[in-house]
């Protein structure tokens, strides 16, 4: 399965969502990184043909996404960064209803029901109205439906939003073993959510693919350039102006500032592990000075 | 498709506002039926005797029932003659002293009494008229046709208030595009939807049409059924020209009534798609039916085009005076009744509403969707 995003764009009025985006995804997780008004949501919409792009298209392998509708549909599955569901109906009775969207057979409804509720661990909420769930239960369900008629391309826009560091957990191992075989893109602007899962990152900034790639080369790149420097306040300062800082932290000797340099920036530089989030704010700091 | 209705028709259900309002005009119109029962000097539940006792209820229409078979038949001069003679009071003052609370002697004083020594004929109170009138027992009917247009019109703005979130509520609850992005979501879900508005909005139809009817029929019974519309002393139909008696105004009235809830709902739920908010939905819905209820949209003369375009809104082709009002269309030689080319608008008008929103629905992926 290949997914390709050519050169999408995409405005509202004078704001530019998406500037000729593209990247060519294949079966694997795909971790789609960015701040808040970055276009993670509208490139997922455009994915999942809910909106139509300004410029370029979409191919599922090699044909339109356009013109497959409700061939492309069969294999998709997708969780909207705001859930929709109505407060009357039972789980079991939400459930059932996207089953039926999904044209699984009734023979077989109960059987996907029960799997999808099970991987999400919500069997025991079957008769619950969906108002009374919590969010995170509720966002759980999200996910279920996602799942229902096994997909085999899932877009999950900020999939983890309001669940515990326990579902959240949960969610990765799940989507870690689901992704085999699949195309997983979800969306998040919180890097550990994708850390320990994506195999490979899309991070976006203000419409743009800034930076694209299997994880592991991607955190190689800032091998031995992280640095922590603990240091006065004025001298933080001065720091700030000059490198990428991915992060402060105050404590009662002084402060400590974790930044990106390709040299130890001063003489209490000591060298640090590079993470995810330091690639991150590294990538959205050299767009802002690009 | 059926499990995809199954769970439409669910959706429906789980609206408190719809059995609320079901049980409601069911009492409603349980309690307009209430005055025939027990009030007195409601006009088709008393009348007078000639020994100058009132009778109420049953009572009254058995008697008004048994005075008007008395001149069952074609109404002519004659008939109003002897209908005159037999109800004057012996007395100075003349015809001005019949009985008023008969059906027959109101029926006269309503439309052939002109003065206490005039009469007028039957052309003169009917010109309209080419075919002769059966004269019968008419009040009953009259009123039931009444009542029905109203109660009608009160039911329809549930159906529509019960409608409008069918696709609107899908935008605003965010549940669109997880239905657009299925299979089955711009098509048969689309279908479903449709079907499930229709079925609802046909049950509601027949159910009130069956409850007002058993009540009519259990207490009035059958009598009367083959009397001229135009017959009847509150007058409702006095200026149709059409022949046809009440049995054949009330079935073309049920029958009219299921063809314009059926297009009032397939124009509510176009409604409720493009303005993607179930309020807008509900409340333009409601404007559109009841604007013409407006005086500038009632006013027209019986031959006048403006009046037969009229009569194609909702409004008034659900109110059998309005529809008997004007004289039948002549095309190509043949005279078409208004009733005829009604049933032929509204499936018509119904069918293409359907086949555009479900057209719409299948090529529609430029819209934003609300709170995505």
């Amino acid at each position: 399965m290949i997914l390709e995003i050519k050169e999408i764009s995409k405005s509202y009025g004078t704001k530019q969502a998406l500037k000729s985006f593209s990247a060519k995804l294949e079966n694997g997780i795909y971790g789609l990184l960015g701040a808040n008004g970055a276009g993670k949501s509208t490139l997922m919409r455009i994915l999942c043909s809910l909106q139509k792009s300004d410029t370029g298209e979409v191919l599922c392998d090699g044909e339109s996404i356009a013109i497959m509708q409700e061939r492309y549909y069969d294999r998709l599955g997708y969780l909207p960064q705001k859930l929709g569901y109505y407060p009357d109906f039972t789980v079991w009775d939400y459930l059932q209803y996207i089953a039926r969207l999904k044209g699984i057979a009734e023979t077989e409804l109960h059987s996907e029901i029960e799997k999808v509720l099970q991987v999400v661990n919500l069997t025991n909420e079957i008769t619950t109205k969906m108002k009374k769930l919590s969010g995170g239960m509720r966002q759980r369900v999200g996910i279920a439906q996602a799942l229902l008629h096994n997909p085999q391309i899932l877009i999950l826009d900020e999939p983890t939003a309001g669940l515990d560091p326990l579902e959240r957990g949960s969610l990765r191992d799940f989507l870690g073993e689901f992704g085999q075989g699949r195309i997983i893109l979800y969306s998040t602007h919180i890097v550990s959510d994708i850390e320990h899962t994506a195999e490979h990152l899309l991070i976006m900034k203000e419409g743009n693919l800034i930076c694209s790639g299997e994880r592991e080369a991607v955190l190689r790149s800032l091998e031995g350039k992280v640095w922590e420097c603990h240091v006065d306040a004025e001298q933080a300062e001065h720091l700030k102006q000059q490198y990428c800082v991915c992060n402060t932290r105050t404590e009662k000797s002084g402060v400590i500032v974790r930044l990106v340099a390709d040299e130890p920036p001063c003489a209490q530089a000591e060298a640090a592990g590079h993470t995810l989030e330091d690639v991150y704010f590294y990538m959205l700091y050299k767009g802002e000075k690009a | 498709m059926k499990g995809l209705l199954k769970s439409e028709l669910k959706k429906i259900a789980c609206r408190k506002i719809f059995w609320v309002g079901l049980l409601l005009l069911l009492l409603y119109a349980v309690y307009q039926f209430v005055p025939f029962l027990i009030a007195k000097g409601y006009y088709i539940t008393t009348a007078q005797t000639e020994e100058g006792v009132t009778l109420y209820g049953r009572e009254a229409v058995k008697y008004n029932q048994a005075r008007a078979q008395e001149y069952q038949g074609i109404l002519t001069d004659e008939t109003v003659q002897s209908m005159l003679e037999n109800y004057t009071v012996s007395t100075e003052q003349g015809w001005n002293s019949l009985y008023p609370l008969d059906c027959v002697s109101q029926f006269i004083q309503m439309h052939f009494l002109i003065n206490e020594s005039e009469v007028k004929t039957v052309s003169a109170v009917y010109p309209q008229m080419e075919e002769p009138l059966y004269y019968g027992y008419s009040d009953s009917w009259e009123d039931f046709l009444h009542t029905i247009n109203t109660q009608m019109k009160i039911v329809l703005c549930l159906v529509i208030i019960v409608l409008a979130p069918i696709f609107a509520n899908e935008y605003q609850s965010s549940m669109a595009s997880i239905i657009f992005t299925s299979p089955k979501g711009r098509r048969e879900d689309v279908r479903a939807k449709i079907a499930a508005a229709l079925i609802l909005t046909n049950l509601c139809a027949v159910l009130f049409i069956v409850v007002e009817s058993v009540m009519h029929l259990a207490f009035f019974g059958v009598e009367g059924w083959n009397t001229s519309i135009q017959i009847g002393w509150p007058g409702f139909f006095r200026s149709s020209p059409v022949a046809m008696n009440f049995l054949e105004a009330v079935i073309q009235g049920i029958i009219l009534t299921i063809l314009v809830y059926n297009c009032m709902a397939m124009l509510t739920l176009l409604i409720s798609y493009f303005s993607k908010n179930t309020v807008t939905a509900m409340i333009l819905s409601i404007v559109i039916f009841l604007l013409p209820s407006l005086p500038f949209f009632t006013a027209a003369e019986p031959d006048s085009l403006f009046g037969r375009i009229l009569v194609l809104l909702p409004f008034h082709a659900l109110n059998m005076q309005f529809v008997t009002y004007y004289r039948p269309i002549t095309l190509f030689g043949a005279k078409i009744p208004m009733f005829y080319m009604l049933l032929f608008y509204y499936p018509v008008v119904t069918g293409i509403m359907g086949v555009f929103l479900c057209k719409v629905c299948q090529r529609d992926n430029k819209r934003v969707l609300a709170g995505n």
